[in-house]
């Protein structure tokens, strides 16, 4: 056995998943945890007879098995990643050079439906766990040469591989140059999610409005990359990371470009009102029943007294219980398993609502409220979108309980400022409205026929034109 | 940046919930009436009850009143006997009993127009041959809220029948400040027994034992009542004042009637010193003859315009007669004139007077453009 085998074996405190073997004078170790059984003794076993030295044994192997890596080796620290990442070691006896030949086992659960960014028409496959297949969803969907991979592997502890995908002459170079700086900038353990790297990303003006896209839809991506932005790939994460993300984009959807446009701006439009409806509504209802009643119509505040005469608490107290209620039933039902999601359901609704009113806690019309802005609020898929919104819901209600209608003038106000002001690389925020944008104003809530839609966005690339002018 | 968020919390709080009501803290009235009796008001307020809309048993509505020497003091007077807060911003009708409307309705303005919770798009009506707290109370079959019944019916009628006039409060206050011009107002009656007519059982009845009715225009001068319109008049008023989207004549014909509707109605004024001309011009149908008529005959089509023609002359002609007997300008014409002529009108003393002396020649000019689906009559088809 050669001896830098047992170092290895030391360093790794004798684990239970290595194996090693011994053939004439060769010698291997592998994880079997990361490495396939079948290829090690379908390939490698065959290949590696009567062989004396290393350089016989680089050729034997590279002649005979064809698909895998296969590399030589000085360094003994660096066997630590090759074998974690599925390689398997071999060492020849008398030299302290080893090759490692990559003899991954498949670890993911394979291309499926993406369950959190459904849609009806359009390509299925989502992103998965395995890098390899996430550039390769990409990579088959654009087969550009300038579609470029750069790769770092950062953490510490779990070299985890980041690749940054761009089409080079598209996405502007500074952008690529200042985000691989970001990335080479990190420097923790491990990277579990590519939810860790984000703050890194987002270094200035930060908001709860997210800066960046996260998807876990090849297709989305690609129509990003085509428009410019920059995408990163994490490995183990089946979510990827889009740059720059503009409020517009968290509006749009894929599916939006595989219908007929009239139909997508209709539904492009909905999403705006259900913004608005879901951030405003609870404070529209409480300064209207405690401030503003003269703004109610005469029968309709007949009726909203009719229903608030038998309950004991202040407006804003009513709704506030029904609004944390709600976000309570929505937290259990994402955390529990899905057997025990059919109860929930039936307590939530009925027990909630229906026994609510009839015991006098609440008046039916907060239920209403809270029931058409949580409503709206599902139109969003993206997490970070949904808090933010959650934020500043609760935000304008507070604002709301001290002063009204001017609490939602003033909380609204101080919004557009915030939104105007932020910036993501060099992108503002409320773009392509603020500041009018007339290259991309036929991608946003009007959404203009793809004959029509012939620019990129200017703000993230140089190359405006898109190839399909000539029609 | 702590201190910044500190001083923005504070600002909140320290407001202490300015203006801060809940709902449930008010009554809400919904009609107001005003009577005048021995020297004091009596004001009465219609709230509604706010009960569960599945609780029929109980009246949705409570009517209570109160005396005072001013508008006020009476509605203090209320609320001594009311639990909660008075809310008056949702008010839709303020009634004022004719008495009062024949002393001057100025003061009853005042408060309407100087409390800041009042709005301004309430309808304002005089109550005619009852106290203007009957009309109030009187609970209808069709609507829950007697003062809903009379804003939707003013609402309704108010475009189909040429003879009520959309006298909101705003209007006949702006009218009162003009120059040469009068108010009018809708008047309204108690058809039936009031005293029945105040019980909720009412709402059970398929038959109602009383119902409030609109009636004819109540003439003003100045902020007084001074006299009422019949219905020709008031037809004849809200045609001058250009105030009419549907005009229904009658024409008799034989012992029947034929019915016309106008579905275009333009008015124009021509004024000089001592002379208006008033030329209209109307479009209308056949809504529905009663005769034996060929309609499909040009003459008897120019009959029938020349017959409407006369019917608009009579109306018109006889509410300027009315108007120039009480020496008032409802028509508004003094005010045309002093927007033509303002040294002119400014040279004469009593408008009013003068108005009596004007020469007022109406010009009318009817034109049927569609006899319907029918073009003859079932009489005739049958033969």
């Amino acid at each position: 056995m050669h001896p830098l085998i047992s170092i290895i074996e030391n360093n790794l405190d004798n684990s239970s998943d290595i194996v090693k073997r011994q053939i004439n004078n060769i010698s291997y170790i592998y994880l079997e945890s990361v490495s396939s059984d079948d290829k090690i003794s379908n390939f490698l076993n065959k290949s590696i007879t009567n062989i004396h030295s290393i350089n016989d044994l680089f050729k034997e192997l590279q002649n005979n098995i064809y698909n895998s890596h296969i590399t030589t080796i000085k360094d003994i620290n660096q066997s630590y990643y090759y074998l974690a990442s599925g390689y398997t070691c071999l060492f020849v006896q008398g030299t302290n050079d080893f090759i490692v030949i990559e003899t991954k086992t498949k670890l993911d659960r394979g291309i499926t439906e993406s369950s959190s960014e459904p849609i009806i028409r359009g390509p299925k496959d989502s992103f998965t766990e395995n890098n390899a297949a996430n550039i390769g969803l990409i990579r088959k969907r654009i087969k550009d040469y300038n579609l470029h991979i750069k790769e770092t592997i950062v953490g510490r502890r779990s070299k985890t591989k980041i690749s940054l995908m761009y089409i080079k002459d598209i996405a502007l170079k500074k952008h690529i140059d200042y985000i691989n700086e970001q990335i080479q900038k990190i420097d923790i353990d491990a990277i579990i999610d590519s939810g860790y790297i984000r703050d890194y990303l987002i270094t200035k003006n930060k908001s709860s409005f997210p800066q960046i896209i996260s998807t876990e839809r090849p297709d989305l991506a690609c129509i990003n990359l085509l428009n410019g932005k920059i995408v990163i790939l994490v490995e183990n994460s089946p979510v990827v990371l889009i740059l720059p993300g503009c409020l517009d984009d968290f509006l749009k959807s894929s599916e939006d470009y595989y219908q007929k446009n009239t139909n997508a701006t209709f539904s492009r439009i909905l999403r705006y009102i259900a913004l608005f409806i879901t951030i405003l509504t609870p404070s529209i209802y409480i300064a209207l029943m405690t401030f503003n009643q003269e703004m109610i119509p005469d029968q309709l505040l007949i009726s909203l007294a009719a229903q608030r005469s038998q309950v004991p608490f202040p407006t804003f107290i009513e709704v506030l219980i029904f609004i944390i209620t709600f976000e309570i039933l929505r937290e259990a039902d994402i955390r529990a398993p899905s057997i025990s999601g059919a109860s929930m359901s039936i307590v939530g609704a009925l027990v909630l609502g229906d026994a609510a009113v009839a015991a006098g806690i609440v008046s039916p019309i907060v239920i209403i409220v809270v029931a058409i802005t949580s409503i709206c609020e599902l139109v969003f898929s993206d997490m970070d979108m949904t808090n933010a919104i959650r934020q500043w819901r609760l935000i304008f209600i507070f604002s709301t309980i001290f002063t009204g209608i001017m609490g939602i003038v003033v909380a609204g106000l101080i919004l557009i400022i915030k939104l105007a002001s932020m910036e993501t690389l060099d992108t503002p925020y409320l773009i392509p409205f603020s500041p009018l944008n007339k290259n991309i104003i036929n991608d946003s809530i009007i959404l203009k026929p793809t004959t029509k839609r012939k620019n990129r966005p200017s703000y993230i690339t140089n190359n405006i034109k898109k190839e399909n002018t000539n029609y | 940046m702590k201190k910044i968020l500190l001083i923005c919390l504070l600002t909140l709080i320290t407001t202490g919930c300015w203006n801060y009501k809940e709902l449930n803290d008010y009554s809400i009235a919904t009609g107001m009436a005003i009577d005048y009796k021995d020297d004091e008001y009596e004001v009465t307020l219609l709230f509604s009850n706010g009960k569960k809309e599945d609780d029929k048993t109980t009246s949705q509505v409570t009517v209570t009143s109160g005396h005072g020497k001013t508008i006020y003091e009476a509605i203090k007077d209320i609320s001594l006997s009311v639990p909660k807060e008075i809310y008056i911003s949702h008010l839709s009708v303020v009634i004022v009993s004719d008495t009062l409307a024949k002393k001057g309705v100025t003061p009853t303005l005042d408060f309407l127009l100087r409390d800041p919770q009042a709005h301004q798009n309430i309808y304002f009506i005089v109550s005619k041959d009852s106290d203007a707290k009957d009309v109030l109370s009187v609970i209808t079959p069709i609507s829950d809220y007697p003062s809903q019944n009379i804003t939707s019916s003013i609402k309704s009628t108010e475009k189909l029948q040429g003879r009520i006039t959309n006298a909101s409060f705003n209007n006949f206050v702006s009218t009162l400040l003009k120059k040469g011009i009068s108010p009018i107002s809708n008047s309204i009656i108690v058809v039936g027994d009031e005293e029945k007519g105040t019980k909720t059982e009412e709402q059970q009845n398929s038959k109602a034992s009383a119902t409030t009715k609109l009636d004819t225009l109540g003439i003003f001068k100045g902020d007084k009542l001074v006299d009422w319109a019949d219905t020709e008049e008031s037809i004849g008023i809200n045609m001058l004042l250009d105030d009419v989207h549907i005009l229904y004549l009658d024409i008799p014909c034989n012992n029947s009637t034929i019915e016309l509707s106008s579905n275009f109605f333009k008015l124009k004024n021509k004024i000089e010193k001592d002379k208006v001309t008033v030329d209209i011009n109307v479009e209308g149908k056949i809504n529905e003859v009663g005769c034996s008529i060929d309609l499909k005959d040009e003459n008897v089509i120019k009959e029938l315009e020349k017959e409407a023609e006369n019917k608009m002359m009579e109306y018109t002609g006889k509410a300027i007669n009315k108007a120039k007997n009480l020496k008032t300008d409802i028509f508004g014409y003094g005010n045309m004139i002093y927007d033509k002529y303002p040294k002119y009108f400014n040279s004469i003393n009593d408008w009013d007077e003068e108005f009596k002396n004007l020469n007022i020649n109406v010009n009318v000019h009817y034109k049927i453009n569609n006899t319907g689906a029918l073009q003859q009559t079932i009489g005739d088809l049958s033969k």
